[in-house]
């Protein structure tokens, strides 16, 4: 029981048809001009790779090329080589359907627990002068493309500003927090907050509000998003999905790999608006004012926007607009919506502000 | 294609296997199969998993020994020699690069500018190294391949596309910087029309560059390649990559008027129907459709000229890849791959790499088994890596 092969000298090209002789700790060769005898440990037979021809590399570059898959594998079990346990597993489909197993779970585990830990780690370590610059430049394009100055009299901001200081505290003020005003008809009644901490807010979100109280209960949710560094998480979240589907998808098209990451990345900011939502309850009842307040705001919110979308004047969707809710379809109870949208359906959210007490 | 066992005489009579063999054309043909692929490709991607990401420089030789060893021309196959170990070293090294130059970006546009800097200057070291690596750990029969371009060749070819490159980012980081981004309004007219005019001149003759630095890039991997102690040569001018790219752009330019007109026609009907989204329904299939198609028009001619411009020694080569089998290809796979949450990857690779060989011939001068090998040391893997993560394509 012999085996036949293509030998290469490794010297030139030139194709020696060989015979394998099946000796125990052996390699035994022999063909046109070609004797060989070298001990199984002193080459490298390579391991199985589907149908692809097998080889046997010898120390001084020559190689013998064998494409006979079953007599090759009587051939090694006479010669005494042992596959390596890789083999096995690549060839079975039950290894694969684990695999696929395992692959399934450990994208699920690393998007729901592995991806916020980690985006929360980096974003509390970055070095504040590159939040700054970072915010600096939002702000710097927000400015030229949808803000535009408050018209707010200088007493009135001067007002909320005082009052919003007294909200937040020393801890949070003049340090990182600082109160912005502006304008924007595109963005309509809303508030920001810059990843450094500045939060912007605008006119039409002032003259909605019944009172001074509505509005600092809405500071007081985007104060929570500074407290948290939710910009800095949602920023390194979104960045490390698409680095993912760039790697899983992007060798083979990238144009379809940037569509996902926004989809997936909106699941996150739930968590986090109901975060910044706690944060300002516990911070509006510190002061003796009630989570009702940002309820109120809320459904506000809600019906200035149900007013807007019938009137057909769909207000633009920059990525820092904090009160997307206010975007939100009401009467979508679908299950997936949640999954799909940037907030909580606001129902769920003012819901859960007014059990917290 | 089931022909594929020894062609040749039985052992016992080796002389026989020892007669030149016919100078007629040598198909490339590939002889991996998707299913097979598939097992491999998933074991390795759990094992990579599991380790952590570690083996990931195990599951890549093994990714390009499955593909080298099921491309076979007259009677045998290539083989890839890479190391684990030296790969994984440079997937660490290109993992910090990529790193440093996305964080770059997030910083500001004259970090990102420095960043920039650094990446023109070491590309085309890193290109140079890549080919190399990939190159020297190739085989044929027994024989290496290798890359015989030094530093300073590279640099020639590649740094002026870097420099202009760099004159282009400056002239957008003077703009935003600037006084155009903080105040459009309050910004001097002429000046605001001079910068446009002149960032669309810079952007035009960027764009009329990419023809060029394709065909400098292809001379430069295919002109410096060696088989053994045989040359690779490329003979191909800039003009046929233009007249390729000005074609493509010429299509671009009628399929936009068309789908304008398309959009307008919508907007029409839309209208009259009272739903705008129906122009998106309508318009988005062509529009992709167009670009898929355009894509495989550039790829399968640029594909034709590469190697119908090549040649080992006296010997040539003939591609003869052609638009619509490579979009339908193209197409199905991209569907396919998405409806099955990427698992019909292996697939994908597999179907392509079997249309590209299927479709590239050697034409032999003279009987193949007079090459003689040459020896040559190792080099590091940091090239190879760092080009994968920056998404450049060096297929062989």
């Amino acid at each position: 029981m012999s085996l036949s092969a293509d030998y290469y000298d490794g010297k030139t090209a030139r194709r020696i048809a060989v015979v394998l002789l099946p000796v125990a700790d052996t390699i035994v060769l022999s063909g046109e001009g070609v004797e060989r005898a070298v001990p199984l440990s002193q080459v490298r037979i390579s391991e199985r790779l589907g149908s692809a021809p097998r080889l046997i590399s010898f120390d001084d570059g020559a190689q013998a090329e064998v494409r006979d898959h079953a007599g090759f594998d009587v051939w090694l079990a006479a010669v005494g080589h042992r596959e390596r346990s890789v083999d096995l597993l690549q060839r079975s489909w039950l290894a694969a359907g684990l695999s696929m197993l395992l692959v399934a779970m450990a994208v699920f585990a690393g998007y729901r627990w592995g991806l916020p830990l980690m985006a929360e780690k980096i974003s509390a370590h970055m070095p504040d002068i590159v939040v700054r610059r970072m915010s600096d430049h939002v702000l710097d394009l927000l400015d030229g493309q949808i803000l535009k100055d408050s018209e707010l009299a200088v007493g009135r901001q001067q007002k909320i500003s005082n009052e919003f200081a007294a909200l937040a505290g020393d801890e949070y003020v003049g340090a990182r927090v600082q109160l912005l005003f502006r304008a924007s008809p595109r963005l309509g009644a809303n508030a920001l907050a810059l990843p450094d901490g500045r939060i912007v807010l605008l006119d039409e979100l002032v003259e909605l509000a019944d009172n001074d109280e509505q509005i600092l209960a809405v500071l007081g949710h985007e104060l929570g998003h500074v407290h948290y560094r939710h910009n800095l998480h949602a920023l390194v979240q979104g960045a490390a999905i698409s680095a993912v589907l760039a790697w899983w998808i992007g060798d083979f098209s990238s144009v379809i790999a940037a569509a996902p990451a926004a989809v997936l990345q909106a699941r996150y900011s739930q968590g986090l608006e109901s975060e910044a939502d706690a944060f300002a309850a516990l911070l509006l009842e510190a002061h003796g004012l009630s989570p009702e307040l940002l309820a109120q705001m809320l459904e506000k919110l809600q019906a200035a926007a149900g007013k807007t979308k019938t009137k057909g004047s769909k207000a633009a969707s920059a990525q820092t607009a904090e009160e997307k809710s206010a975007k939100q379809d009401r009467d979508d109870d679908d299950r997936w919506t949640p999954y799909l949208s940037t907030h909580p359906a606001a129902d769920e959210r003012i819901l859960a502000l007014r059990q917290a007490r | 294609m089931e022909s594929e066992t020894q062609s040749t005489s039985p052992p016992s009579d080796p002389a026989i296997a020892l007669a030149p063999p016919p100078a007629g054309p040598e198909q490339f043909r590939f002889t991996g199969d998707g299913g097979e692929y598939f097992r491999i490709w998933i074991v390795n991607i759990a094992l990579t998993i599991l380790t952590l990401g570690i083996y990931s420089a195990w599951a890549k030789v093994r990714r390009l020994q499955y593909f080298y060893r099921h491309t076979e021309v007259a009677g045998a196959s290539f083989d890839y020699h890479g190391k684990p170990l030296a790969i994984l070293y440079g997937r660490i090294v290109a993992l910090a690069l990529v790193l440093v130059y996305q964080a770059s970006n997030h910083i500001s546009i004259a970090a990102a500018f420095v960043g920039l800097v650094v990446l023109c200057v070491v590309l085309p070291w890193l290109l140079r190294n890549a080919l190399r690596f990939r190159m020297r750990y190739s085989s044929y029969r027994g024989l290496r391949f290798s890359f015989r371009a030094s530093n300073a060749d590279a640099y020639a070819t590649f740094l002026p596309f870097g420099l202009f490159a760099l004159v282009f980012l400056g002239l957008s980081a003077w703009a935003f910087n600037g006084e155009l981004a903080r105040d459009p309004d309050a910004m001097d007219k002429s000046k605001s029309i001079a910068f446009a005019a002149g960032a669309g001149l810079v952007g035009l003759i960027y764009m009329a560059l990419v023809p060029l630095l394709y065909q400098r890039l292809k001379q430069f991997q295919h002109g410096k390649a060696w088989f053994g102690q045989t040359p690779f040569s490329f003979s191909a001018a800039p003009r046929p990559f233009y007249a390729i790219y000005g074609r493509a752009a010429l299509m671009m330019v009628g399929i936009l008027v068309l789908i304008f007109a398309l959009m307008i026609l919508a907007a029409m009907l839309g209208k009259a129907v009272g739903q705008s989204a129906a122009v998106f329904v309508l318009i988005a299939p062509i529009y992709l459709l167009a670009f898929v198609a355009l894509g495989a028009y550039v790829a399968a001619r640029l594909g034709n000229l590469v190697w119908n411009s090549t040649m080992l020694g006296q010997h040539r080569f003939e591609s003869t890849l052609a638009m619509k089998p490579l979009m339908w290809i193209q197409i199905s796979n991209v569907l396919l791959v998405l409806l099955t949450v990427g698992l019909y990857l292996p697939w994908a690779m597999v179907r392509l790499a079997r249309y590209r060989a299927e479709n590239l011939s050697l034409i032999p001068a003279a009987p193949l088994e007079d090459f003689l090998s040459s020896s040559e040391g190792d080099v590091g893997a940091v090239g190879e890596e760092t080009l994968d993560m920056f998404d450049f394509d060096i297929g062989l």
